[in-house]
């Protein structure tokens, strides 16, 4: 990746009239990244997401977003607008671990985004909508607090075109609280997309990811849920469809940090034309987290010949009062399976059709909004040849 | 409708000869039965019928209706009215029986069918078969019983409305009642112009569905024509003289 024109001035251009600390925060971070290396997608001898020709010189983030908030004990704030009327919870909880350089660069960066606050107690609202539409370049930030014993449902979709977005999201699910976080990534296809979802969950509570990826040419999905303290939970149910020449690098994982925490990660991928994928899955087991669990299953079904999946699955465990498993499987439309439904009248696009929605829908069927739903499938169909 | 077969030889992918000259005739309305030992043809014959691609003719036709289909698709032979009760059907997970038997009635219709109009007709058809209706929203034979199976191959052939049934060795792995469901089944069907081929080991199926004609295969050849009697012979004397 090229970054073009990249300096202080670029910093204090986006960041006019906030407050001091921020800027100085941004400052800092893009010195920062200035001294870290460049982020590496390869992994053994061929698995490599090459980012080699993205360059960047539009620093401005072009982006609307629509809120749709029925739930009037949730705030839905704009995060420029936080930062300067209630900058607490940005102080407090707003990208405190970077890892990466990308990481590095949105802090330094952030331009647009949100911040979702359901206070304790909230329980049993409407989703909460979030619609974005880029036309340019993206720095784009989510931050949710879900208070004591809250429940907040959202649904993001991200659409339109930009060669670059960065798009993170932060879940922080305090004691008791449940967040479910549905995501429909729907980008052009000539746009680039790095996004990271992180999940930081606390006692007793739940953070669960629905990743839903279809757009760009270049997406690099990360999410990442840190269980920690004792028995908080945390799921990942994906869904990938790819076609053309795209390539997504996915990396789901899971960091158990506390005993008695619970994880599954769930994934469904299918592979069309000759788009190509890599899934890394992983589940982190630190060694004072005994009596947990932790699964993983990832099914990728290729319908195009040039189509080629990657998919590595890793458990990383420190101690040994634990369960851990993880599966993957990779495969093509079984011929039988094809024959019995075309020998009752169904054409081979229609069988497709079917096998396709049956084997992502297991992952679909667990979404509890029907319009939500009605959409995937459409989108899903859409994208079957 | 009728089934011509005329000197029909088939090869697996890999060259293996399976069937060899086979010639078989139904007419119109006809029950024809097909017996014979395992391994001597009989399922080939039926996923040739029915177009597996598997399977690759070396010579000989296949003419229904009195047109040539050797070279037609699976999807195609069922439009024109083909229909094959598998032996071992496959298990798709994710779709539902329900949403699977529409989208085959669209195929074979040629026109939608409404939810509602659909929904009855299934329910309907359910009754007659005795399967539990919320069997029409389980994924299409995924953990079903073997039993279960069979019965939801017929429930398929009777929504469906098939000019050729060819049954599989439908009545194996059935208990007396589930056999004496689908033997009703089969006999209802019947309408003077369906035919049915119906390939058994057992003869307790022709307690329900009288036979036209019986043929007997032995190492992919058609060894033996014959009616009624002749599978009566074939319980007490069995294949070993046969061909």
């Amino acid at each position: 990746m090229k970054f073009e024109n990249l300096n202080d001035s670029v910093v204090r251009d986006i960041s006019k009239d906030e407050p001091e600390w921020f800027v100085q925060e941004r400052l800092e971070s893009l010195e920062s990244f200035n001294r870290t290396n460049d982020d590496s997608f390869k992994y053994g001898m061929t698995m490599e997401t090459d980012i080699s020709g993205i360059k960047i010189s539009d620093y401005k983030s072009k982006v609307n977003i629509i809120v749709r908030n029925k739930d009037d004990r949730i705030t839905v704030d704009d995060f420029k607008e936080s930062l300067e009327k209630n900058p607490g919870l940005i102080r407090e909880y707003f990208m405190k671990k970077t890892k990466t350089k990308t990481e590095l660069l949105h802090r330094a960066l952030i331009q647009n985004g949100l911040v979702v606050y359901a206070p304790k107690n909230s329980k049993g609202g409407d989703n909460l909508m979030l619609d974005y539409e880029f036309y340019g370049n993206s720095f784009n930030h989510l931050l949710v607090i879900a208070d004591e014993n809250s429940e907040v449902n959202i649904i993001e979709r991200l659409r339109g075109s930009g060669v670059f977005h960065s798009n993170i999201v932060e879940v922080y699910a305090k004691e008791n609280s449940k967040v479910n976080f549905y995501s429909l990534q729907d980008l052009d296809g000539n746009s680039g997309n790095f996004s990271v979802k992180r999940g930081f969950v606390s006692r007793n509570a739940e953070c669960n990811f629905f990743n839903f990826e279809f757009g760009c040419l270049l997406n690099c999905s990360d999410v990442y849920s840190e269980l920690d303290e004792e028995g908080s939970y945390s799921k990942v149910y994906g869904i990938y469809f790819t076609d053309k020449n795209q390539h997504f690098n996915l990396a789901y994982s899971m960091h158990h940090k506390a005993k008695n925490t619970n994880s599954n990660i769930f994934t469904k991928g299918v592979l069309e034309d000759m788009s190509n994928t890599i899934y890394r899955g992983l589940i982190k087991i630190h060694d004072n987290a005994e009596n947990s669990n932790g699964y993983q299953k990832e099914d990728t079904l290729i319908l195009g010949d040039d189509a080629k999946a990657d998919s590595i699955p890793n458990l990383e465990i420190g101690n040994n009062d634990v369960k851990c498993s993880h599966g993957a499987s990779i495969g093509h439309i079984d011929s039988d399976k094809l024959f019995y439904l075309k020998s009752r009248g169904i054409s081979e696009k229609e069988c497709t059709k079917l096998i396709v929605n049956g084997f992502l829908g297991e992952v679909i069927d667990k979404i509890n909004n029907e319009d939500f739903k009605l959409e995937l499938k459409n989108k899903v169909m859409e994208k079957v040849k | 409708m009728t089934l011509k077969i005329k000197d029909l030889s088939v090869s697996t992918k890999d060259g293996l000869k399976i069937l060899d000259n086979i010639s078989l005739n139904i007419k119109e309305g006809e029950v024809v039965v097909l017996m014979g030992p395992n391994g001597s043809g009989k399922s080939t014959l039926a996923n040739v019928i029915m177009g597996n691609p598997n399977y690759i003719i070396d010579s000989g036709d296949i003419l229904y209706n009195e047109e040539r289909i050797n070279d037609f698709g699976a999807d195609e032979r069922a439009r024109r009215g083909v229909f094959l009760s598998f032996q071992y059907p496959a298990e798709i997970s994710g779709v539902t029986i329900s949403n699977f038997l529409r989208t085959a009635l669209n195929s074979v219709r040629g026109e939608k069918i409404r939810i509602l109009d659909f929904k009855k007709l299934l329910k309907e058809k359910m009754e007659i078969l005795k399967i539990d209706e919320k069997f029409s929203e389980r994924y299409l034979n995924e953990g079903f019983s073997g039993g279960e199976k069979k019965k939801t191959e017929i429930l398929q052939m009777a929504v469906l409305e098939p000019k050729l049934c060819v049954l599989d060795e439908t009545d194996s792995g059935l208990d007396a009642d589930a056999l004496r469901i689908v033997g009703k089944n089969v006999t209802s069907l019947k309408n003077g112009k369906r035919s049915f081929l119906i390939i058994t080991h057992y003869n307790r199926i022709l307690n329900y569905v009288k036979p036209d004609r019986i043929y007997v295969m032995k190492n992919g050849k058609v060894v033996k024509e014959g009616d009624e009697n002749l599978a009566f012979d074939l319980e007490n004397k069995g294949y070993e003289n046969l061909g």
